[in-house]
This record gives C-alpha cells, structure tokens and sequence, in this order.
C-alpha cells in the first residue's frame, strides 16, 4: 500500500501535472468565488479540454479546481454575502458580520487554515478506507453490483432533503435515458430510432456540460444583473491573526472535519449539508451560542473545516462503487471514464497510482488554494463584479463548442442543449439533478449486473435473498426507501411535542 | 383559462407518465433478454409518475403522499412564477435555441461573434464598445483553445460545406 501512496505521489511530480494542477486552482478559485458558477460548472466545461491528456494530468487539474473552489467561495461569502458554492452559504452567517465589523481579514485567515486543515483530514480518511474499500469490493458478485447501484438512487434519493419522490422520478428518467443505444449484454440497438448517433447511447459528457453549465448560464441570465455588490470599502487585514484563530480554536476544525468526513461519504449529502450540520453543532456546544449570527470566528472555521474534509471522503464512495457522492462528483466521473477510468473495484486494483495521485493532488491543491487565497482576496472578490450579460455568453459559447470538440460530432451539441434546458426545468420544477447524473452513470453497470445474476440464477430472483451480501443490500435498500417518509412523519411529531410542550 | 391554470401542475408528472408508457410499448418489442431491464424502468416510472399525479392532487390523499414523500412540496418558498417570468424564460431559452442553429448551420466562426455580440447588446444592453470587446475575447479566445492548442478544425456549419 505504501508503494501505490509513492507513487502516486511521484506520478505528480512533473512538470506538466505541476503546471495543471495550478491552472485548475486558479480555476477553482475562481469559479468557487463566482456565485451560480461553481465547481461543477467550472469542472464541466474542463471535461473536453482533457481529451487529450494523461490520465494523471487530466485529474491533476480536475484536483486543481476542486480543491480551490471552496477557497473562492469563501472569499465571496465573507467579503460579499455571497456565497461562490452552495456549501459556503453557511460561512455567509458569521464571516459576513465579521467583514462589516472590519475583520474580513481575520475571517479569510482563518477560513484559509481550516480550509488546509480539513482538506488534510479528508485525505487521511481517503487513505485509510480505500484499502478496506478495496477488499470489500472483492466480496461483491452481480446481485450485489445491481443491488448497490439502485441502493446508491435510492440513498440520494432519500437523502434529498425532503424530495424523495421526486429524486426517484429524476432516477428512473436517467435510467430511461440510460438504457438508450446499443445493448452492451445482448448486442440489441434500442430506443435510436434510427439515429445512428444514437446507437453509442448519449454520451455522458455532452449531458453533464448542458444539466450543470448551460443550466445554470440559463438561470443566471434570467437573474440577470452584476453577481455581488462591489466590496471596495472592505478592508482586509489581521489575515496572519485569523490562521492562528484555527489553531485556538482546534476542536471546532477538528469537529467540522470529522462532519465533513462522515458526510461526505454518504452519497447524495453533500458540502451543503456537510457545512450547515458543522455550523449547527458547534452552535449547539459552545457557550456563547448567542454570539452566533453576529460574527463568531468559530461560525466560519467550523463549515470551512467540514466542506474541504468532505471533498476527500466524497471520493470513497466514487471511486469504490461508482457512485457519486454530489454533483461535483458526478462530473468529475465523468472525467474518470472519458479517460477510460471505469470507477468501481477494478479500478481500485489497476490503477492505484492514478487514485493515490489524484488524493494527493486534492490535497495539495487544498493547502496551496488556501494560501494563494490569502494573497489574491481582493482580486477574487473583484471576478464577482463581472456582469452575467457578459459571462453567459461567455460561458455558453465555451460549453457548446467544448461539447462539440469531445469528439467533432455535431449531436453532442444538440445533446447538450437539449440536457440543458431538462437541467434549468428541473431547478425551476424542484427535481433534484444529481439522481438523474447518478442513473445515467450507472445504468450500465445496473442492467449488465441485473442480466447476469438473472443469468446465474436461471432468472428466479432468489439470487437476492439467498447470498449474505445482497441480503444486507436490500435491508439496506428497503431501510432507505422506507427510512426517508418514516423520518419525515417522524420529525413532524416531534415538532408537533416540541410546539405543545409547556 | 382558469381549468388550465389547474391543470399545469400536473403537466409534467402527466408528460413524464406518457414517456413512460411510449417506452413500455417500444420495450415490449424487443427479445425477452434485451427489454428485461426497460420493462423494469418503465413500470418502475409509470408508478412514480403516477404517485407524483396524485401527490399534486388537493385531496387528502396527495396531501398525504406529499407529507410523506416529498414534504419539501409543502413548504415552497418564495413568489410563483409570473406569467412574464415564463415568457422571460422562454425567449432566453430560445435564445440559446437560435445559437445552436447558427453552431450547426453557419458554423462556429459566425455562429460565435453573432452570438456573443446580439447577448451583450441586445440582451444585456451594454454599450457597443463593451460588446465588441466581448466578442473579440470570447471569439479569438475560442480560436486559440480549439483550433490553435487542441488543433481542431471549428466546424463549419452545414451551409458552408460541414456534414452531421
């Protein structure tokens, strides 16, 4: 194990992947500080420009921008009230009050070391669970791979905050969408129609360019207006203060990275949940907890810490099963398999320096990202001015021809329009995305899983209920389909006590 | 008017159960191997849709499904969209329909700096000096990035000698 952590480590250092995963930090930076653009956006438009590359490189740069946008948007968030990602919401609560009472610097400082912090606890998490990962994997046959691929929609789906029928409507349209093109088992072309662009199914990246980054351009344009209000006045100083803030405060960081790790983990949680449940905890224990709201540097440090540690742990589930933990990390599978990196127990087995070079490069892109956030604050908080009138067509322009360049195919155009405006309708029409990014990931691997244990089994479905390990997948799965309503009904009567209570 | 203002929330749960239902009847055609799947999705979509119907329905029934599987539907906030915010919507999404035309039928290299410039001007009321900048930017930075690092040939549109 200690071999593949090496060279992984030495598959980074080369010029080239040094070089990109600068450029992907730069990126990230400002991507994360621009609000509705995001990482996702910023790493959907990326995936065309890596067709050429190494896989190495490609994931130095996907790296790059992961691990510098949560950077950018607390930037935004503290500077501006406007938080660049979702998750950085949460650090908007605290680090704006302190920026109006002029310690935006402090808040910057210490939202830059528990950034590094949590980016390190995240990779130590990674480190240590994908060998066990790995060995579990092993253990898994057909039944269990069709079994965990529905369990992972399923666990989005409840996890949806509320929309979990919905998200099972997004997930079963991606599988429809899915199950489009030539039948990898039976060697059938289904559903084309015949369109002959058709017969390779849709391509995943064309789709993922239109539901994140044409999506959400649509949505911006109809916003319109300058993202942020200018934040010239704002003075930053006491930067070097607020890294040393972290360290007094170690039990908040180490609490929002322990958050950020276990959340993170959980497919469909995500950095929003991962920052606002570190938020509330820390809340919850401090003594002041009246202090909150109104500028407590422990109100930044403590989301901050949560959404770098999730970054790393989201990569378990990603790389071992295939499934994504957010729509960050949908895209960036994307990425993995444009580049012939089929996530899932074969990959953790052959390409071992790709995964520990990709971990490091997270890392180190989290640490650096966070130190040249310190030194650029002003200039990032600058790139929300940009009026989104100029950056749509911008960013449209470089969507649709990026779309095009995967592979000089005029449909990936098409492809990309038409997931696109299915993205802006399902953000208007409150279906979440990420299940439909989920299905059309995984459809493959659900309906080649589902065909040979029907295969195996002479196609009686006690396949299962009789191995051990699907067994526990479908408690698991009935757990999660069952689990969300029973919550939901549940947390309305404790509600309900709470309100009548004398 | 007012018996299709109710009917609208239903629209999409309605199209999404008749997709559904198109592709049970085009799955039914396939051998028994490669419709096996499809046949699962599709009564697994028809089902959902039509609990998505209900739930939309104000009956004691939908209020239920929704408080049990989608208790987020309860508690929308913000203003509903306007009739205007729906027109709005709509022209941009034409906007970007327009451009996709120009990209397959007058290529990237008019397609581009048509597109950008009409944005920024007509769309965003920018200046014109504002809107040449733009288009110059975006259209050489595009050049540069496809055609001069990633050696591609931009394509041409179908008017100018380019094929599907």
């Amino acid at each position: 194990m200690l071999n593949a952590w090496l060279s992984g480590f030495e598959s980074l250092l080369h010029f080239q992947e040094i070089l990109f995963l600068a450029i992907g930090m730069g990126v990230g930076l400002i991507a994360g500080a621009v609000p509705g653009f995001g990482p996702t956006t910023a790493l959907a438009l990326l995936i065309p420009l890596t067709y050429g590359m190494q896989p190495i490189t490609a994931l130095a740069l996907s790296a790059g921008v992961m691990g510098g946008a949560p950077m950018g948007g607390s930037i935004a968030a503290i500077l501006l009230n406007a938080p660049g990602a979702a998750p950085n919401a949460a650090t908007c609560l605290d680090g704006y009050p302190l920026a109006q009472q002029g310690k935006a610097g402090l808040a910057i400082g210490a939202a830059a070391s528990a950034n590094s912090i949590g980016g390190i606890i995240g990779t130590i998490s990674v480190l240590l669970v994908l060998p066990i990962a790995t060995q579990l994997v092993l253990l898994f046959g057909p039944s269990e791979f069709f079994l965990l691929g529905i369990l992972g929609l399923a666990v989005v789906a409840s996890a949806s905050r509320g929309k979990m029928l919905r998200s099972l409507v997004a997930g079963t349209f991606g599988l429809m969408i899915a199950s489009v093109g030539y039948d990898q088992v039976t060697g059938v072309v289904r559903f084309t129609f015949g369109n002959a662009y058709l017969w390779d199914g849709i391509h995943l990246v064309p789709a993922l360019i239109g539901l994140f980054a044409v999506a959400e351009m649509i949505n911006l344009w109809i916003q319109g207006g300058a993202i942020a209000k200018d934040a010239s006045n704002v003075k930053i100083t006491r930067m070097w203060a607020g890294l040393l803030e972290t360290f007094r405060h170690w039990p908040t960081v180490l609490r929002g990275s322990f958050i950020g790790t276990i959340v993170g983990a959980v497919p469909g949680a995500g950095g929003v949940v991962a920052a606002f449940v570190s938020y509330s905890m820390t809340v919850q224990v401090s003594k002041n907890p009246e202090t909150f709201g109104k500028g407590n540097i422990q109100g930044v440090i403590a989301p901050e810490a949560a959404i770098n540690a999730k970054d790393g742990s989201a990569l378990i589930p990603t790389l071992a099963f295939g499934i994504p933990g957010s729509a960050e990390m949908a895209v960036f599978l994307g990425i993995l398999v444009l580049h012939g990196l089929q996530p899932g127990p074969l990959m953790l087995i052959q390409h071992q320096t790709e995964i520990y070079g990709l971990v490091w490069a997270l890392t180190a892109a989290c640490i650096l990202a966070s130190c040249i956030g310190l030194f650029l604050a002003r200039p990032l908080s600058r790139v929300t001015l940009l009026p989104s009138t100029i950056l749509v067509p911008s960013v449209l322009t470089i969507a649709f021809v990026g779309s095009w360049a995967l592979n000089q195919t005029i449909g990936n155009v098409v492809v990309t329009f038409a997931f696109g405006v299915i993205g802006y309708l399902m953000n208007r029409l409150d279906y979440p995305r990420l299940p439909i990014v989920i299905a059309l990931v995984l459809g493959d691997m659900i309906e080649r899983s589902f065909f040979q244990s029907m295969m195996i089994s002479n196609w009686s479905w006690d396949i299962f209920v009789t191995r051990p390990a699907s067994l526990i997948l479908l408690i698991l799965l009935l757990l999660s389909l069952v689990g969300a309503p029973l919550r939901s009904a549940f947390g309305k009567g404790v509600a309900h006590l709470r309100r009548t209570a004398p | 008017m007012s018996r299709i203002t109710s009917l609208k929330p239903y629209l999409v749960p309605a199209v999404l159960w008749l997709l559904a239902v198109g592709f049970l009847v085009v799955a039914e055609q396939y051998d028994r191997q490669s419709r096996a799947m499809p046949l699962l999705i599709g009564r697994a979509m028809v089902l959902l849709a039509t609990l998505d119907i209900l739930s939309r329905s104000p009956t004691k029934l939908g209020h239920a499904l929704l408080k049990w599987l989608n208790p987020s539907a309860l508690t929308m906030e913000g203003p509903a969209d306007t009739d205007r915010d729906q027109w709005k919507a709509l022209g941009y999404i034409l906007g970007v329909v327009a451009f996709v035309c120009g990209l397959i039928w007058l290529g990237m290299f008019v397609a581009v700096p048509v597109f950008v410039f009409v944005s920024v001007t007509a769309i965003g009321r920018r200046s014109l000096s504002q809107a040449v900048i733009a288009t110059v930017a975006v259209s050489v930075f595009v050049w540069i990035l496809f055609s001069l690092v990633l050696g591609l040939s931009l394509f041409p549109g179908l008017l100018f000698g380019g094929y599907l």
